[in-house]
C-alpha cells in the first residue's frame, strides 16, 4: 500500500494538463463500470444464448425423434406386410407345384409380383430355390441371391421363414424368406425370397410427403452397420436426451425377431439452419445492441467523470497541503452545490475541528510528557540502588544521587568518565572485556545480580551488588547499572556462617558425645548386666533370698540405665535426623498380639485386665517399619500399664477408618490433668511422675509421637484428671495383597531360625577382648556351654597369630582394641586365605546404627551390643557355628 | 395296411443278411433313384422289388462279368426334381456304378434326361410315361424306357372313353412336363378319332386341395367321360370328394397310370368302386409271361415267401424293373466292363430276351429306346380289395 504523503506528493508534482481527467478515481470508477456492464451483457448474452442454443436443439430433437419414430414405424409396417405377402405366394399351390415343373416359374413369379395389390412400393425380387438353395427361378432376368444358398438351405431344413439385413455396397437390402412346402411329401423342398433395396424406401412418395411438411428435415438415411462393426451404436433406441450438439437422431427398427443380421438405423437430421440460423440473428442484434448501449454509456461517463474529476482534484490539491502548510492555513473550494462542494465544506469543518484537537492534544501530551519525566527523575534520584547509564563503550551518562553518596563522587566528576574509574584495578581489565563482548558474555552479567567490589572516590574497596540490564535507546546500545553497597550484608553473612560453622562443630561434638558417652557407659553395664545375668541364672542354687534380691536390683538398674542410655540416644537421632525407618505394607494384627504378649506379663503383675478389639489377622495393613511399630505399641500399652490403677483395665482397639488405620490405647488412670495436657511429649518431662514409684525416663511419648510422624501418622490423645487418659494413633493404610505377600516371605524366613541351643561337638571360638571383666563374663557365658573352647587374646595382632595357629571355628572380637582396631584385624584376617573363612562377630559397645553398618561393611559376619545379652548372644554364637 | 408292405419289409430285411457267394468280387452298382418319401407311395417299392428279384437271380447264377455280384443303391428323389438331380449327381460319382433306374415321377425324370446325357451314366426308366424322357435329341441317347409311354396311354384312354359312350371328353392335366406331354398325346390322339371331342381341359397343381371344382368346371363344358392325368394323391382326393358330394353327378373316368403309385383304394374310400373308374396299365401278374412268371415267383418265394402275386401292389413297376434289371445284365455282360458308354451301346445290341411282361425281340436298337409298345396297353379296374384286375380277364 502506498504512503499516503507519498501520493499527494506525486499529484501534485505531476503536470496538471487536461488530459489528466483520465487518471482520476472517477474516469477509473467510468471506465470499470462500463466494462463491467459490458461484460455482464456479454456473459449473459453467452449464457442465454448458450441455454436458448440447447433448448432448441433439445426442441428440434423431440421433433426430429417424433418424425424418426413415425417414419421408423412406417417401415417396420412395410416390412411386416412383405413378409405376410410372402408367406402367402410361398404358399401358393402353383408355387409349390413350380417346384416340380421348371416350365414358366419365372413367369408365374412376376406375375404373382405384379398382382400383388400392395408391393410396398419396393422393387422386389423375387428368388425361388431348390432346397439346397439355389436359386430355380426369379422375377427378373439377372437377378442374382444375394444370400448365401446354406443359410436358404437352413430355411428348408428347418421349414421356417426367417429374414436376413445385409449391407451389399453400402446398401442396406432386406432379405426375407419362406420355405415352400411340397404338397406330394408334406415337407419343405425349396424356398421363396424376396430381396428388398431398403434405400429406395427414403424415395417413397409417402416418405417425401413427411418432407415436404416439414421442410426443416434435411436428411433421411437408413443406416446399417454390420453387426460385426465395432462401433456399432449403443443405446439406439434412446437418444440422450442431454446430447444436444447435433439436430440429428437414431433409431434402430424393431424387427420381428426371425429377421437377423446387421440392425437398421433410422438416421434423421434437422436442416442446420433450422436452429442455428435464428440464433445467429439473436446474437448479432445482442452484440450491436450491446456495443451501441457501451458507447453510449462511455460518453456520458466521459462528460460526469471530467466535471467531477476536476472538482476532485482541486479538493486533493487542497488536502494535499495538510503537509506542506500548516493545518491553520489550509481552506477548501466550494464553488457547487454537488456531492463534492458538500465534501469540501466538510472538509473545511473538519479542518476547524482538527485544529482546535490538534491545539488541545498539544498542550496535553506536552504536560504527560513533563510529568513522566519528573516522575522517573525522582524515582532515580530517590532510589536507594545507585543507578548509573553507560554507553556501549562503557561511558557513564547518568550517575544518581545514591550512586554518588555510594562512591563519594559528585555527578559532574563520572559524567563522561570510563566506569572502569569506579572498580579497583583488578576488576578493570575483565570488566573492559565484558563491555567489549557484551553479546558473549551477556548471559553471564546481564540481568544477573552480581557481587563485585567497588572503588570510592577515597580510595577505599567494599563490596557491591551489580545488576546490569541492556537497554536501546535511539538504535544505540547502552547499559543500566544498578548497584547497591552491599558491605553490611556481607558482614552479616560472614559472622552467619561462623556461627554455623560453630554449630555443627557443636552437634558433631554432641554426637561423638553420645557415642563415646553411650560406649563409655555401655563397658561397664556389660560388667554390670552380664554378670547380673550369671548371677542371676545361679540365683536358686548359690544365692539366699537377700542375694537374689539384691541381684535383681542390680539387673533392673542396670536395664533401667540401658534403656535410658537406648531411647536418649534414640532422641539424639531423631533430633540429629539420622533416625530412618524403612516402612512397608504390615498386617497389624500380629503386631498388635505380640506387643499384648508382652505387655501380659506387665499386666498381670498389677492385675491389670486388658480388653482388645483388634481386627482378623490379615484384613487391616499398613504402611509402617515393622521394629518401629512393635516399639510404639510396647511404649503406648507400658505406659497404659505403668500409669493406671492397680486391679485397672486397658482397652485396645484398632479400627480402619478410610485410608487410615487408628489405634486407640485406653486405660482407667488417674488421668492427665488439663492444665499439663501441652507437655506431654516434652522430653523428660514426666509430669510429675519423677518422685513417684513408676520408673520411667520421660521420653518414651516424645519419642512415639516422632516415629509416627516419622511413618507419615498423627498421634494425640484425651484426658481428663481422674478419668484416664486416651492415647491414639492413626497411620495410613497399605493394601492387603502386598501385606499378604510380605507375610509369607516372613513365614518361609522364620523357618529358618532355630533356638540355638544345640552345638554338637566341642568347637573352639577366640575372643579377642582387651576389658578383663569383659573377657571373664564371656569366659562364663561359654564355660555353661561344655561343647564350646574359648580361646582369648587381649590385643588384635596377638588375636591373628592364635586365629591362624588356632584357627577357630569362631572369633568374637571387641572393636575398641588398643593398636590395630577390630576393623582394621579384620580387614587382615579377610586377606589371609588360610584363615578368611571363619566367622566373625564383632562385640562392641558401640551401639550407634552407623557404628553397626560400618562393622559389618568390614566384612563382621554379625554384630552383638554391650551390655551382652546373654540369650541373643548365645544365638548368634549358635547360628554362627552351625 | 397291406400285407405287401410288411413283405417289402420283410423282403429288404431278407437281402441286406443274405451272404454273398462272390464275396471276393467287387460288386458292380446299379442305382435307383426313387420317390420314396412321397406320401403312400408304393410304386418305389415295386420297383425296388423287381430290380431285387432280379439281381438276386443274376447273382444267384454268377452275378456279371464273370463272377461280379451285382449291387443296388437306392436314394429317396421325394418326387422332386431337385432332389433327383442331386441324387443322380451322387450316383455319377461313384465310377463302379452302372446305371441309374429312374422312379415314377416324369417331372423328375425329365429334368435327369439332360444330366444322364452330360454324365453321361445310362437312365433307365421302368415307369416315367412322358414321352420326352425317350423322345430327345441328344445323340447317342443314354435314357432307355421299358415302361409306358403317353403318346400310346392317350389314344387308349381316348377309345376307351369313347367305348364307355362319351364323345364329350374333359380332361384334367397336371401343371407339370408330364401334363403337358399328355396334353401333346391327346391332341395327336383326337387327331385320330374324330368323333371324339375335347370339351374342356383343367390344369391343376399338385397338391391341390380342392380336385372337385375342376372335375365339376368338366362337367359343365359338357363332359360325359372325364380323363385323368393324376397320381394317387390327386385321384384319391377328386375319388373322395366326390363320394362326399353325392349330387355331383358321376361320369365314367379313365385313368391315367399314376393313380396306380400309391395306396389309391385306401386313400379313396368306398366310392372308388361306386365310380366307373378304370386304369392304363402295361403289366399284370394275371396276364404275366408264364415261363418268367414261374421263375419269379420262384424267387419271390425264395427271397420273401410271397406266393401270393395279387398281394403285390403296383404290379407295373415289378414287372418292369424285373425285365429292365435282366436286360441291364445282360449289357453289362456283352459290354464285358463296367464303362458306361459300353453298356449303353451294348444295351442296343441285347438279343432277344424272355421277359416277365413280355418277349423282347430284341428290346432296344440304337434308333428305338423304348422296349414296349401299344401292344402291351390295356386296362384294369380297381377290385374292391385294391387288386388291379384287367378289364378283359
Amino acid at each position: 500500500m502506498q504512503h499516503p504523503s507519498q501520493d499527494a506528493r506525486n499529484t501534485i508534482d505531476a503536470p496538471t494538463d487536461g488530459q489528466s481527467w483520465r487518471r482520476g478515481f472517477a474516469a477509473k470508477v467510468m471506465l470499470a463500470t462500463s466494462a463491467l456492464s459490458l461484460a455482464v451483457i456479454l456473459i449473459t448474452s453467452a449464457f442465454s444464448y448458450n441455454a436458448l442454443r440447447g433448448m432448441s436443439l433439445k426442441v428440434a430433437n423431440q421433433a426430429l425423434e417424433g418424425h424418426a419414430r413415425t417414419l421408423r414405424h412406417d417401415l417396420e409396417s412395410r416390412i411386416g406386410s412383405l413378409g405376410a405377402n410372402l408367406r402367402e405366394l410361398s404358399a401358393n399351390a402353383l408355387i409349390a407345384n413350380a417346384l416340380a415343373d421348371d416350365l414358366g416359374r419365372e413367369v408365374y413369379l412376376r406375375d404373382f409380383i405384379n398382382g400383388f395389390t400392395t408391393s410396398e412400393g419396393f422393387q422386389l425380387t423375387v428368388v425361388m430355390t431348390n432346397f439346397q438353395g439355389k436359386p430355380l427361378a426369379a422375377n427378373r432376368s439377372g437377378a442374382t441371391l444375394l444370400l448365401p444358398t446354406d443359410w436358404v438351405a437352413g430355411i428348408v431344413d428347418r421349414s421356417a421363414g426367417a429374414g436376413y439385413v445385409n449391407v451389399v455396397d453400402g446398401v442396406p437390402y432386406l432379405m426375407l424368406a419362406e420355405p415352400i412346402i411340397y404338397r406330394n411329401t408334406g415337407t419343405a423342398e425349396g424356398a421363396l425370397v424376396f430381396q428388398v433395396n431398403l434405400q429406395e424406401w427414403s424415395e417413397f412418395a409417402a416418405i417425401k410427403r413427411i418432407f415436404d411438411e416439414a421442410p426443416w428435415l434435411s436428411s433421411l438415411n437408413l443406416q446399417s452397420v454390420n453387426a460385426e462393426t465395432p462401433n456399432a451404436p449403443q443405446n439406439l433406441d434412446t437418444p440422450d436426451a442431454n446430447a444436444v450438439n447435433l439436430p440429428q437422431v437414431d433409431l434402430a427398427l424393431t424387427l420381428p425377431q426371425n429377421i437377423s443380421g446387421a440392425p437398421l438405423i433410422v438416421h434423421l437430421t434437422a436442416k442446420n439452419d433450422f436452429v442455428q440460423k435464428p440464433l445467429d440473428e439473436l446474437l448479432t442484434n445482442v452484440a450491436v445492441m450491446s456495443g451501441a448501449i457501451f458507447m453510449i454509456a462511455i460518453l456520458i461517463s466521459f462528460f460526469l467523470a471530467r466535471a467531477l474529476t476536476h472538482k476532485l482534484k482541486r479538493l486533493r490539491n487542497e488536502a494535499s497541503q495538510i503537509s506542506r502548510i500548516k493545518i491553520q492555513d489550509i481552506s477548501f473550494t466550494a464553488d457547487g452545490h454537488d456531492e463534492v462542494d458538500d465534501l469540501a465544506i466538510a472538509f473545511s469543518t473538519l479542518v476547524d475541528e482538527l485544529k482546535q484537537a490538534y491545539h488541545q492534544l498539544e498542550d496535553e501530551s506536552q504536560r504527560e510528557i513533563e510529568l513522566r519525566e519528573r516522575r522517573f527523575q525522582s524515582i532515580i534520584n530517590n532510589s536507594a540502588e545507585g543507578i548509573i547509564t553507560l554507553s556501549r563503550l562503557g561511558i557513564i551518562e547518568t550517575f544518581n544521587p545514591s550512586a554518588q553518596r555510594i562512591f563519594g563522587y559528585a555527578e559532574n566528576e563520572v559524567i563522561g568518565q570510563n566506569i572502569s574509574m569506579l572498580m579497583p584495578e583488578q576488576d578493570r581489565t575483565s570488566h573492559d572485556g565484558y563491555l567489549r563482548d557484551s553479546n558473549l558474555h551477556a548471559p553471564r552479567i546481564i540481568n544477573r545480580a552480581r557481587d563485585l567490589s567497588g572503588l570510592r572516590k577515597d580510595g577505599t574497596t567494599f563490596p557491591l551488588e551489580l545488576n546490569v540490564s541492556p537497554m536501546e535507546l535511539d538504535g544505540e546500545q547502552k547499559f543500566i547499572g544498578i548497584m547497591r553497597d552491599i558491605s553490611d550484608r556481607k558482614e552479616f553473612e560472614d559472622r552467619l556462617n561462623a556461627a554455623r560453622i560453630e554449630a555443627e562443630q557443636a552437634n558433631l561434638a554432641k554426637s561423638q558425645f553420645l557415642s563415646s558417652m553411650s560406649h563409655e557407659l555401655r563397658t561397664p553395664l556389660n560388667a554390670i548386666l552380664g554378670f547380673g545375668q550369671i548371677l542371676e541364672m545361679d540365683a536358686k542354687r548359690s544365692l539366699n533370698k537377700s542375694q537374689t534380691d539384691a541381684v535383681t536390683h542390680i539387673l533392673k538398674g542396670g536395664r533401667h540405665l540401658l534403656e535410658l542410655i537406648d531411647q536418649v540416644l534414640n532422641l539424639a537421632k531423631i533430633e540429629s535426623g539420622n533416625l530412618s525407618v524403612s516402612i512397608e505394607s504390615i498386617d497389624v494384627t500380629p503386631h498388635l498380639t505380640d506387643a499384648l504378649t508382652m505387655a501380659k506379663a506387665m499386666a498381670d503383675k498389677r492385675n491389670i485386665h486388658i480388653e482388645r478389639d483388634i481386627p482378623e489377622k490379615g484384613t487391616v495393613f499398613v504402611h509402617a517399619d515393622s521394629t518401629r511399630l512393635h516399639q510404639i505399641f510396647l511404649n503406648l500399652l507400658s505406659n497404659a500399664i505403668k500409669y493406671n490403677v492397680e486391679g485397672g483395665t486397658i482397652s485396645l482397639s484398632c479400627k480402619a477408618q478410610g485410608d487410615v488405620c487408628r489405634f486407640e490405647v485406653k486405660d482407667t488412670g488417674p488421668g492427665i490433668a488439663q492444665e499439663l495436657h501441652d507437655q506431654v511429649f516434652v522430653p523428660f518431662n514426666r509430669l510429675g511422675a519423677e518422685s513417684g514409684e513408676i520408673e520411667g525416663t520421660g521420653i518414651g511419648l516424645t519419642i512415639t509421637r516422632e516415629l509416627i510422624n516419622l511413618m507419615g501418622g498423627t498421634i494425640g490423645f484425651t484426658s481428663a484428671a481422674g478419668t484416664g487418659a486416651l492415647f491414639w494413633f492413626e497411620l495410613p493404610r497399605a493394601s492387603n495383597d502386598e501385606g499378604l505377600r510380605r507375610l509369607k516371605l516372613a513365614r518361609e524366613g522364620s523357618d529358618i531360625i532355630d533356638s540355638g541351643s544345640h552345638v554338637q561337638s566341642t568347637q573352639k571360638i577366640l575372643y579377642v577382648e582387651d576389658n578383663p571383666a569383659n573377657l571373664q563374663l564371656m569366659e562364663m557365658i561359654i564355660s555353661r556351654h561344655g561343647n564350646l573352647e574359648l580361646i582369648s587374646a587381649h590385643n588384635a595382632e596377638i588375636g591373628l597369630a592364635l586365629a591362624e595357629s588356632e584357627h577357630p571355628d569362631l572369633i568374637l572380637m571387641d572393636i575398641h582394641l588398643p593398636g590395630m582396631s577390630g576393623i582394621d584385624a579384620i580387614r587382615v584376617l579377610r586377606k589371609n586365605p588360610i584363615i578368611s573363612s571363619i566367622p566373625i562377630i564383632a562385640v562392641s559397645a558401640n551401639a550407634m546404627p552407623k557404628d553397626i553398618q560400618y562393622a559389618l561393611d568390614a566384612g563382621f559376619d554379625d554384630y552383638l551390643t554391650k551390655p551382652i545379652n546373654i540369650p541373643a548372644a548365645l544365638k548368634a554364637i549358635s547360628d554362627a557355628l552351625r | 395296411m397291406r400285407a405287401t408292405s410288411k413283405l417289402y419289409a420283410i423282403l429288404s430285411a431278407f437281402l441286406l443278411s443274405i451272404p454273398s457267394a462272390h464275396a471276393a468280387e467287387a460288386p458292380v452298382y446299379v442305382g435307383f433313384d426313387g420317390a420314396y418319401g412321397v406320401k403312400n407311395s408304393t410304386s418305389a417299392q415295386a420297383i425296388e422289388l423287381g430290380i431285387m428279384s432280379a439281381i438276386h437271380e443274376i447273382n444267384a447264377n454268377g452275378g456279371v462279368l464273370g463272377g461280379r455280384p451285382l449291387e443296388l443303391v437306392v436314394k429317396d428323389n421325394r418326387s422332386v426334381p431337385a432332389r433327383g438331380i442331386a441324387n443322380f449327381e451322387e450316383f455319377a460319382a461313384n465310377p463302379d456304378l452302372v446305371a441309374v433306374f429312374g422312379g415314377r415321377f416324369s417331372p423328375v425324370l425329365l429334368q435327369q434326361v439332360e444330366l444322364a446325357q452330360k454324365t453321361p451314366l445310362p437312365l433307365l426308366n421302368v415307369w416315367g410315361a412322358a414321352d420326352g424322357i425317350t423322345d430327345h435329341d441328344f445323340k447317342p441317347s443314354y435314357t432307355f424306357r421299358l415302361s409306358l409311354k403317353d403318346s400310346w396311354a392317350m389314344p387308349a384312354m381316348l377309345n376307351q372313353a369313347l367305348a364307355k359312350g362319351g364323345q364329350k371328353i374333359g380332361i384334367l392335366l397336371p401343371n407339370t412336363g408330364w401334363g403337358r406331354s399328355n396334353q401333346a398325346a391327346l391332341e395327336t390322339a383326337l387327331t385320330q378319332s374324330p368323333t371324339a371331342e375335347l370339351v374342356s381341359t383343367v390344369w391343376y397343381n399338385w397338391g391341390e386341395q380342392n380336385m372337385l371344382q375342376h372335375y365339376q368346371s368338366l362337367l359343365t363344358a359338357g363332359a360325359q367321360v372325364v380323363l385323368l392325368v393324376a397320381n394317387d394323391l390327386e385321384g384319391s382326393l377328386l375319388v373322395r370328394q366326390l363320394g362326399a358330394q353325392p349330387d355331383v353327378p358321376r361320369v365314367p373316368i379313365v385313368s391315367h397310370w399314376g393313380v396306380t403309385g400309391g395306396n389309391m383304394v385306401e386313400a379313396s374310400g368306398p366310392t372308388l368302386s361306386e365310380l366307373d373308374f378304370t386304369v392304363v396299365q402295361t403289366f399284370s401278374f394275371f396276364t404275366a409271361q408264364p415261363q418268367a412268371l414261374a421263375t419269379f415267383k420262384k424267387t419271390v418265394k425264395e427271397m420273401a415267401g410271397v406266393e401270393d402275386m395279387e398281394k403285390i401292389e403296383s404290379p407295373v413297376g415289378v414287372g418292369h424293373a424285373y425285365d429292365m434289371m435282366h436286360l441291364l445284365a445282360k449289357a453289362i455282360d456283352a459290354a464285358q466292363s463296367t464303362d458306361r458308354a459300353t453298356i449303353r451301346d451294348a444295351l442296343e445290341k441285347l438279343g432277344n430276351h424272355d421277359g416277365l411282361v413280355r418277349s423282347y425281340a430284341p428290346p432296344f436298337t440304337s434308333t428305338n429306346h423304348d422296349a414296349l409298345s401299344m401292344d402291351q396297353v390295356f386296362f384294369a379296374k380297381y377290385r374292391s380289395d385294391g387288386v388291379l384286375i384287367p378289364v378283359s380277364y
